[in-house]
């Protein structure tokens, strides 16, 4: 789209005339982007907002056509005394001020010089005395300045279209100018003319008000900006690139073509192996069963072969070398859904403290902790009816915030607990926590999780300023996330509970009596075991194998 | 000053938590434990405006008819009846009766039933498809004989090869995931701090 710069009227792509006053259009450098509505330089391809395409003209080219352009090649032009003369004459001149001219709208359209040697050299004759040099030795021929250019008039444009410039103006020109002038001017006029015409129709505005981007390299006129609405109404629709056309082709192609025999094939398993398929996961499911309820009827086979590790071996130790009245902190940090896997540890350590009567203070910062830790002191207690509430331990309780509850310990432990979870008893009431000022009065303290970042949260939050060290009892699907922690040695040490029941009850001695539990786990691992290296064994061997 | 209070509040308040974790003076810490404080009165709070609106989605979506619409009456009913008992009766052992007898089997449930998936995961992945397989079947079975109580008798070897596999690659791949998260802890704390990120306003 192009604007009439007199009117402003958007006229169509590849107007001659503007539509709405009749001034010429033709060469005029402004286009409007169809996206966005910007003024952008005639020859730019894309906008420079929103780099939207720009529709040019048929035929015409965004840049100019490199081979058109010739590489420049300095000349020396023989002058006469006269014309020597007259060129020091010249220069002597003071120079005319800038205000005096008509103000240049564009760069394109003020430099008719810059435009005229890309079309015109191939007209121009070679003086006879004109020869190369080398570049060393070219004189410095500074580039046409914009402000020294002076288009030229409305008359001389009309005299040099016609061909008609008369014989006195020719001798009115500087002997320079006639003696650097080439041979064939007349040929030259047409495109003098067209560079001119624009410079023409944009100076009507300039002139009654000097442009302030006077002089800034390709910038576009204040006032169409201004006056112009930000966004131009979007195109109905706009004809499709031919790469969309491609797109649509090739996802036309994609989306009908029929998928090969191969694929088809191998999606689709003959009936054989779908029974087999379904019957296989009913027997796995059958054995997995099987691992799970067997164990609870014959327990206690594999106790013979659990070897404890060393750092179960060294945890039962450390307990087993508390006083009797050692303080210890358990934080029962799981949910029910892994209550199975470190409850037995849980019990084998409580049972252990507990015969040993030492005092036990349970927290939890997660609100079903509490009621799990119920269910293990219920068991010991059942089973221990000399471990009293009160007197040898305390539950105080579910302990909200996250980060900042666990903050907050590191207070005060009457200021975090005001009172106790069972019989809502200050602290200092109750003979299990009465010597309990802060963190650092218990000699151990346990964390038995199920949540890696439960336990960087007691790292960060309670070690770094308490340098207290924690036992961890975890379960074995986080234990390998824990590792780094136990090697830096912010952990005392860190137990799988998977396993590491059955290895504590055998370490410290008590009654063994997570044993059926550890069976059943054994069996199911080695259900697991047994299902990987047969369905390897038929894939190898039935040759399946994706190639 | 919409966007004023909360930034200030919230770069004075980080500022004096960062100041209180390095500084261990009594005045510091006897604010820093304030601030804590308040911390978890507003994350009761956001637990009380969290079970609210839980209730009012529920509601509308029995109200209207919606699908599902069963199950959320049941959650509803749920909710307000655990909490109408642990207001009313606290102590009375209904509560622990709820937990012990409906809420515990639930999880456990759910959880048991985790042995049968990895079972017939173990049934189609384990397969050689290619040397990344190969690799991953390998250092599986090793894992998992190592988890047998009667690994070491065994093989002594076992326990061993996961110390190995746990210390090493594991840990090298955890300290990487632990020292990014680290980092981008810092980048995120500074943000905050220079009002860069308005996550509160």
């Amino acid at each position: 789209m192009i604007v009439c710069p007199a009117c402003k009227h958007h006229n169509p792509e590849g107007a001659k005339l503007c539509a709405a006053c009749g001034r010429g259009l033709e060469g005029f450098a402004y286009r409007v982007c169809p996206s966005c509505g910007a003024l952008n330089a005639a020859r730019h391809a894309f906008c420079h907002r929103c780099f939207a395409e720009l529709t040019l003209a048929e035929g015409e080219s965004p840049i100019p056509d490199s081979s058109l352009v010739k590489p420049f090649t300095p000349v020396i032009v023989s002058l006469g005394e006269e014309a020597l003369q007259e060129l020091k004459r010249i220069e002597e001149l003071p120079t005319r001020p800038a205000a005096a001219e008509p103000t240049p709208a564009t760069p394109a359209t003020v430099k008719p010089e810059a435009q005229a040697p890309l079309e015109a050299p191939t007209e121009r004759p070679a003086p006879a005395e004109v020869a190369p040099i080398a570049p060393a030795e070219a004189p410095e021929i500074a580039p046409p300045s914009v402000e020294a250019v002076a288009p030229p008039s409305e008359a001389e444009i009309a005299q040099l279209a016609e061909g008609t410039a008369g014989p006195t103006e020719v001798a009115a020109q500087p002997p320079t100018m006639m003696a650097a002038q080439p041979t064939a001017p007349i040929a030259e006029a047409p495109i003098l003319a067209e560079a001119a015409a624009p410079t023409q129709a944009e100076a009507l505005p300039a002139e009654a008000t000097p442009s302030p981007l006077e002089g800034v390299d390709e910038a576009l006129p204040l006032e169409p900006v201004v006056t112009l609405p930000h966004r131009a109404p979007r195109r109905a629709a706009r004809p499709a690139a031919p790469t969309g056309d491609y797109e649509a082709e090739l996802f036309q192609q994609v989306a009908v073509e029929r998928a090969p025999l191969q694929e088809g094939a191998q999606e689709v398993l003959p009936r054989k192996a779908q029974v087999l398929s379904r019957v296989g996961r009913i027997v796995l499911c059958l054995l997995v069963l099987l691992a799970a309820l067997l164990p609870h009827f014959t327990g206690g086979q594999t106790g013979f072969f659990v070897e404890p590790r060393e750092a179960v071996r060294t945890f039962a130790q450390e307990l087993e070398a508390l006083p009797a009245e050692a303080e210890v902190l358990l934080s029962f940090d799981y949910s029910p859904t892994y209550a199975d896997e470190l409850d037995p540890l849980a019990l084998a350590v409580v049972r252990h403290l507990a015969r040993r009567s030492v005092r036990m203070v349970v927290m939890s910062t997660k609100p079903e902790g509490i009621g799990l830790a119920e269910g293990v002191y219920r068991t010991v207690t059942g089973e221990l009816p000399s471990y009293l509430y009160g007197e040898h331990y305390a539950l105080l309780g579910y302990l909200p915030g996250q980060e900042a509850g666990l903050r907050a310990l590191n207070a005060p432990l009457a200021e975090t607990f005001r009172a106790d979870h069972v019989q809502s008893h200050p602290l200092g009431e109750l003979a299990a926590t009465s010597g309990l000022a802060t963190l650092k009065d218990f000699d151990l303290v346990i964390i038995l999780t199920d949540d890696s970042l439960i336990l960087r949260r007691w790292i960060e939050q309670v070690q770094s300023r308490n340098d207290i060290g924690f036992y961890a009892l975890v379960t074995s699907a986080i234990e390998p996330l824990l590792v780094p922690y136990q090697q830096s040695g912010q952990l005392r040490t860190l137990i799988p509970a998977a396993t590491g029941a059955a290895e504590y009850e055998v370490a410290s001695a008590v009654k063994p009596a997570t044993l059926p539990q550890s069976d059943a786990y054994a069996a199911l691992f080695v259900v697991l075991l047994v299902t990987a290296i047969v369905t390897n064994v038929l894939y190898i061997t039935k040759g399946e194998r994706v190639k | 000053m919409k966007r004023v209070l909360p930034t200030a509040a919230a770069i004075v308040c980080g500022l004096f938590a960062l100041v209180d974790f390095f500084v261990p003076h009594p005045l510091i810490g006897s604010l820093g434990a304030k601030l804590v404080e308040g911390v978890m009165i507003l994350a009761a709070f956001a637990l009380l405006a969290g079970i609210l609106n839980l209730l009012g989605v529920h509601a509308r979506r029995s109200s209207a008819g919606q699908k599902g619409r069963g199950y959320s009456m049941v959650l509803t009913a749920a909710l307000l009846g655990t909490l109408a008992v642990g207001v009313v009766a606290p102590e009375s052992g209904a509560i622990s009766w709820i937990f012990g007898y409906m809420y515990y089997p639930l999880q456990s449930t759910m959880a048991a039933l985790l042995a049968f998936f990895v079972v017939s995961a173990a049934y189609r992945v384990f397969r050689l498809r290619n040397g990344e397989a190969l690799v991953m079947l390998v250092t599986s079975l090793l894992v998992l004989l190592a988890q047998l109580p009667f690994s070491r008798a065994l093989a002594p070897f076992l326990p061993l090869a996961r110390e190995w596999i746990l210390t090493v690659p594991v840990t090298a791949g955890m300290r990487g995931i632990i020292l990014g998260t680290a980092l981008g802890t810092i980048a995120t704390s500074l943000r905050i701090l220079l009002a860069v990120d308005h996550p509160y306003a």
